[in-house]
């Protein structure tokens, strides 16, 4: 009779076994955890970009790549846009557009190719980051987070590679718009706007410090959840929550194709969480696919013009 | 034990049904529940969020729980989960293709993971069942991990051809329950129901597997037969579950382990509902901590289901024959 | 068990198989075997390694595909019978079973009697007194609640007895039952196969020992390169011209009056012994016998 073993046995075997392995297992994981933490350090504590003229640029975002346009720099090549995608200056026509994908942003073959001398970039693709210092390229991350730190990081470009005097127009341009938006009809009320991302039976919400839900609360939303904290801008928050909140407003900025939106607007309405909301009872349910509410640009006081005119109804 | 665990399902159940995002007054959740008067926002609370969410724990928990056992009776395999038929891959794949490239068609999301959870252990099936030493448990394993292989790569290709769209899929891919009414496990209730069913008639001819195939044959049941049988129910089963709760496979995997480490017997007839019950159980709890803790956040359950269970099964681990 | 004693008087076989051929991956295991076997008679096969011995006799329980030949089961041919049917008919002991973690020797004998609990119910009163007759008959009570992984070898042979009696079949079959076997547990586990067939079971064995089948068999068949080539009572059957021709070796069978049963063997075959001109000078005699002492039946 051959005694083949139940497993119990074959774990605790196993599990002896490993246990003697055990001490110069953790050890050599504390050495791994130690070099890890050393890298990590290098990898933050790089330079920090005194100011450069006159530089071959890239830049992976679209507001760097308008900005730079704007303050009288052609940069070398710029991050692709979603297709379709109508957020650049026409006057960067022509200019090379480098595919960006997870988790490192642009293909680095293609930007070592480039050389350039600076690379804008975003939190996005911070992992590439240390690849393009190895390349010995200056990179630093200038995107505006929220709709009201535009202006100042539009500054910090221009003060870094633009020409003064556009770069103060342009600033001026945006503050106008801004105050446009806001002030050219006054906000008197602020309706509870549950502002979502994506698709599903779990969808995010936006935060007060995304972008997103920076310009809708410059548009005079009250965000449904705005306050919580989250990593990214966006949350996930509890049904019951929507429901004991009660939104007057559902706006939703799904991903997808413009013909998909009458399909995903009724699957959102069949939530039987949001069913019973104002929003939901009263129609005020928006679906759009507007790519303003997602990707920062100098063109925000037109945005949320646009969220006050189209969805908000208070202009 | 089996007493046990279902006053710890009952318990959990009473939790789930009394704590949320929202603090609804324990009065005002039995008189929802009972049909009595409660406000309109206390009664779609309980009613129309947390009742269907609670129905929804015990289905998936329990179907996982049996699924783990089935696969690792059928297979003499301690490792056995609902991975290693393929249905994890093929549903994460389902998935991810409907959320991210027909988010159009969002409403079948259901549908889509529970299809592509079946189809791919459809593929592992007919692949571990052609030629030479069809059916041997070597070959089965080798076909799932290689069939789940294949999903995952459709997955992530799709995850790096739009990188924009990724955080709708990631819910799933970390498991969780929503709240999404009856709507859900009314399109899928038929796949859990036919798994349970074959579940049960399976329990016995598990047990006489448990002692070889020779034994098995001597006592009439066919050995190749009952592993089929009982990989198609744990199909059925995980891949339904996957489709209304995501990615919590390693459910499977840990609650067959848990309920045979602590009640000391692996006789099937035990192991299954007592499985089914535990993953029940450790499901509803771990979904009432996701969305209290953070709360009005909700988090996803897998880490909490981790916490709860992992702790007390390494102490039964260190202790096991 | 007292319903397979009963059967005693039945007239027909309770297994006759006729020409049995088994081919595995393209090679034919067994060639036009035949095997008769009656109620409360102790059949064993016996035959060199190799000899389809166990492919033969897993054929005709039904266990292993069989390509041609006709296997009658109180009758009835072996393929127009259900699994359920025939699982009631006879009772196999593997040669080598799985030793689950987490069963009892209870819960293994239980799992043995599922063929006779219904669907959705637990075991009957009937079903109960069955599990705990088998348990004793094979003499593992004390050994009842233990796991089975904690069980020696022997002590687990006759934990697969009792798991086959608790099927409450007529026939046991069971394939080289002590082959992994100590003298005491052989000894316990021959017994135990006698006495059933006593009590009016048909026994079918799987045996290496010549010897010991000798000692419990009424009738032997012999087996050699795929074919049955000779049946009949042990003293009868076993002549020291077939033990030469079928196994290749100087032996002969002696069977003393008080049924003690010895092999004496030709170990050396006489002059050429290079293996213990290698060796010490551990082995005296050429001829070195070994005894089993009669069974108390």
């Amino acid at each position: 009779m051959v005694r083949n073993l139940g497993y119990p046995n074959q774990i605790d075997t196993e599990l002896r076994t490993s246990l003697r392995a055990v001490k110069p297992a953790v050890a050599l994981l504390v050495l791994a955890c130690v070099f890890v933490a050393a890298a990590a350090l290098g990898a933050t504590t790089g330079d920090a970009g005194a100011a450069d003229k006159r530089k071959r640029i890239v830049a992976l975002t679209p507001f760097a790549a308008n900005t730079l346009v704007n303050v009288g720099v052609r940069p070398v090549a710029i991050g692709q846009m979603a297709v379709g995608h109508k957020g650049v200056s026409p006057r960067l026509k022509g200019v090379r557009q480098l595919p960006l994908s997870h988790p490192n942003g642009p293909n680095m073959e293609q930007i070592a190719e480039i050389d350039p001398d600076v690379v804008l970039t975003s939190q996005a693709w911070r992992k590439g980051t240390a690849t393009m210092r190895d390349l010995a390229i200056t990179v630093r991350e200038m995107d505006a987070a929220t709709a009201s730190a535009v202006p100042s990081k539009i500054r910090a470009i221009g003060r870094a590679y633009g020409k003064p005097k556009q770069t103060d127009r342009l600033v001026r341009k945006v503050n106008r718009e801004i105050a446009y938006a806001v002030k050219g009809k006054p906000i008197r009320e602020r309706p509870t706007v549950l502002m979502v991302l994506g698709v599903g039976r779990t969808p995010y919400v936006f935060l007060n410090n995304s972008w997103g839900g920076s310009v809708a609360k410059r548009a005079g939303a009250k965000l449904l959840g705005g306050e919580l904290r989250g990593s990214g801008g966006y949350v996930k928050v509890s049904d019951e929550y929507v429901v004991q909140q009660d939104p007057d407003i559902i706006l939703a900025v799904p991903h997808g194709n413009a013909e998909d939106l009458p399909a995903i607007r009724e699957h959102m309405l069949s939530n039987p969480a949001w069913s019973t909301t104002k929003a939901v009872q009263n129609g005020r349910v928006y679906v759009t696919l507007d790519d303003a509410l997602l990707q920062p640009n100098i063109d925000v006081g037109h945005t949320i013009k646009r969220v006050r005119t189209q969805f908000l109804k208070n202009w | 034990m089996i007493f046990g665990l279902s006053v710890a399902v009952v318990v959990a159940a009473v939790a789930s049904l009394a704590f949320g995002a929202v603090r609804v007054p324990f009065g005002d959740v039995v008189e929802a529940l009972s049909g009595g008067e409660v406000p309109d926002a206390a009664w779609k609370i309980v009613v129309d969020l947390r009742l269907p969410r609670s129905v929804e724990a015990i289905v998936v928990g329990a179907a996982l729980g049996v699924a783990g056992a089935l696969l690792q009776g059928a297979l003499s395999n301690p490792l056995a989960s609902p991975d290693i038929v393929g249905v994890t891959g093929g549903a994460g794949f389902g998935a991810v293709l409907i959320l991210l490239v027909v988010p159009s068609q969002v409403a079948l999301l259901p549908l889509g993971a529970l299809f592509f959870g079946l189809l791919a252990a459809l593929l592992v099936f007919a692949v571990a069942w052609s030629g030479a030493g069809r059916g041997s448990v070597g070959k089965l394993i080798l076909a799932g991990i290689a069939i789940g292989a294949l999903f995952g790569a459709g997955t992530t290709a799709i995850l790096t051809a739009y990188p924009d769209r990724v955080p709708s899929v990631l819910f799933f891919i970390a498991g969780g329950l929503t709240s999404d009414g009856w709507h859900d496990l009314g399109a899928v209730w038929p796949y859990f129901a036919a798994g349970f069913v074959c579940a049960v008639c399976l329990t016995r001819p598990l047990d006489r597997l448990a002692l070889g195939d020779e034994v098995a044959a001597s006592l009439g049941t066919k050995p190749r037969t009952i592993r089929l049988l009982a990989g198609v129910a744990a199909a059925l089963l995980a891949a339904a579950a996957a489709s209304l709760a995501g990615l919590l496979a390693f459910l499977g995997l840990i609650v067959p382990h848990f309920v045979r480490m602590a009640a000391g017997t692996a006789t099937n007839t035990f192991v299954v509902p007592a499985s089914a019950l535990a993953g029940a159980a450790l499901l509803l709890a771990g979904d009432t901590l996701a969305r209290v803790v953070a709360a009005p956040v909700e988090l996803p359950v897998g880490p909490f289901m981790v916490l709860l269970g992992v702790p007390y099964f390494l102490y039964l681990l260190r202790g096991a024959v | 068990m007292e319903a397979a004693a009963s059967e005693t008087a039945t007239a027909q076989p309770a297994l006759s198989a006729r020409g049995v051929t088994v081919a595995m991956g393209g090679q034919t295991i067994v060639h036009e075997a035949d095997l008769t076997l009656a109620h409360g008679r102790l059949l064993a096969v016996v035959g060199p390694n190799g000899a389809g011995k166990s492919t033969l006799v897993r054929a005709v329980s039904g266990i292993q595909r069989s390509s041609a030949g006709g296997i009658f089961w109180n009758g009835a041919r072996l393929s127009s019978l259900k699994g359920r049917e025939l699982a009631l008919m006879r009772a196999f002991v593997p040669q080598r079973a799985l030793v689950p973690g987490g069963v009892t020797v209870r819960d293994a004998v239980t799992i043995g009697r599922s063929v006779h609990i219904r669907p959705w119910q637990r075991p009957g009163s009937g079903d109960r007194l069955a599990i705990e007759t088998a348990i004793d008959r094979t003499g593992v009570a004390a050994l009842a609640d233990r796991q089975l992984t904690t069980l020696s070898g022997g002590e687990l042979q006759r934990v697969q007895i009792a798991v086959a009696l608790a099927q409450d079949a007529p026939v046991l079959i069971a394939d080289e039952p002590t082959s992994q076997l100590d003298l005491g547990a052989t000894v316990a586990v021959a017994k135990l196969l006698r006495g059933l067939a006593d009590d009016g079971f048909a026994v079918l064995v799987v045996v290496h020992d010549l010897s010991l089948a000798a000692a419990v068999a009424d009738e032997v068949v012999v087996m050699s390169d795929g074919r049955t080539v000779a049946c009949g009572t042990p003293p009868a059957t076993l002549t020291r011209d077939l033990l030469s021709e079928v196994w290749g070796v100087q032996a002969s069978l002696e069977v003393t009056d008080d049924e003690r049963t010895a092999l004496s063997v030709a170990w050396l075959d006489g002059e050429d012994r290079p293996v213990r001109a290698a060796r010490d000078q551990e082995i005296d005699n050429d001829r070195n016998a070994y005894s089993v002492p009669g069974w108390e039946v």
